[in-house]
């Protein structure tokens, strides 16, 4: 565990995630991997008295799976005495992910994943946040570096790494991922033995979507080929560089012209998907 | 001999007959389960996957893919 530990610390360092004076506020789900990602940045607040920690829930209100990782989640931040800023698909947008899927053909984790993040981003600015920690690990982001190459979305790649975003920009808070060179099982590990969680429970929406199956096929490549997840990481970290810089040249931002939200669009993504759901 | 075994991800438990000393690793192997995507515990405890089945060790195999 102490192992688990030095290798967040070292990775928070590698990529200068965390700076003087940071206001944090991780993104807690109540899985194993943002509650251990809460309780090892507990550890470092601890320490480093200049930073401050807090929690922000996104509650999709997807039935059979987020209630119980909400529970989790309350009662972690209750324990060890962490701020939890709890909001809802349900309270913002007047439907719960379960809703919205019924209502529109939508692919569910796409929207899901906008939506999480606009109010993420939305509500980390508000509470003044400097930096958004998720508990992405290695497994997750050598899943999106290949899941945006088959989809040919390299500049969604660029946006992406230990630290996200390709321009600066007030509206935008930055996430950094603490687990960057964590694997899925060292995560796992580090959460069962600290007695986090025993859940392991996988969202109900992930069977047979674009994630699940290159998750198969990443597994299925490091049990033949030990390394291969690593290696993948490696080799987005490399070219990661390249990618920012021919990104950044091409890329503007804009607000939102409904919500005032920073967009590449005249029209947010969540404001698109918001329009769509008017009009059925 | 007997091997119990509780797969936590289907919450089955099932009992399969393997030689003293097998690894767990050729027990994942025989039940068809990739070793990068669970944890495994004998008789309660955390353990790698190289290590040795004695007579009496009860398997318990978590998945460890969690999340969306």
């Amino acid at each position: 565990m102490k192992h688990t530990e030095k290798k967040v610390f070292k990775t928070i360092r590698k990529f200068n995630l965390i700076e003087k004076n940071d206001r944090i506020a991780v993104a807690l789900s109540g899985g194993k991997d943002s509650l251990s990602l809460l309780y090892i940045l507990n550890k470092l607040a601890s320490t480093q008295r200049d930073i401050s920690l807090m929690a922000i829930l996104i509650n999709e209100g997807i039935h059979g799976y987020r209630e119980k990782t909400l529970k989790d989640a309350k009662a972690f931040c209750k324990k060890y005495n962490t701020e939890l800023n709890v909001y809802s698909y349900k309270d913002e947008f007047g439907y719960t992910l379960d809703q919205l899927v019924k209502k529109i053909p939508l692919n569910a984790c796409t929207t899901c994943g906008v939506l999480r993040r606009y109010l993420l981003n939305k509500y980390a600015r508000k509470l003044k946040v400097t930096k958004l920690a998720t508990g992405h690990n290695l497994d997750d982001e050598a899943q999106a570096f290949l899941m945006n190459t088959f989809r040919n979305n390299m500049e969604i790649s660029a946006r992406l790494g230990p630290i996200t975003g390709v321009v600066k920009d007030k509206g935008f808070i930055p996430r950094i991922k603490p687990f960057y060179l964590l694997t899925e099982k060292e995560t796992a590990t580090y959460a069962y033995l600290k007695k986090l969680t025993s859940h392991f429970t996988e969202c109900p929406n992930i069977k047979g979507s674009l994630r699940d199956n290159v998750r198969n096929l990443l597994n299925d490549f490091e049990k033949l080929y030990p390394g291969t997840k690593h290696a993948v990481i490696n080799s987005y970290l490399e070219i990661l560089p390249s990618l920012k810089k021919h990104y950044a040249t091409t890329k503007k931002l804009q607000q939102c012209k409904y919500c005032e939200e920073p967009s590449s669009k005249e029209v947010c993504k969540t404001c698109q998907l918001l329009e769509k759901i008017k009009r059925k | 001999m007997k091997l119990s075994i509780f797969i936590e991800k289907t919450n089955k438990k099932l009992a399969l007959e393997v030689k003293e000393g097998i690894l767990i690793e050729e027990v994942l192997n025989q039940l068809g389960i990739n070793k990068t995507t669970v944890l495994t515990a004998v008789n309660k405890g955390l353990v790698p996957e190289d290590t040795k089945i004695k007579k009496g060790d009860s398997l318990e195999i978590l998945s460890v893919i969690s999340g969306g």
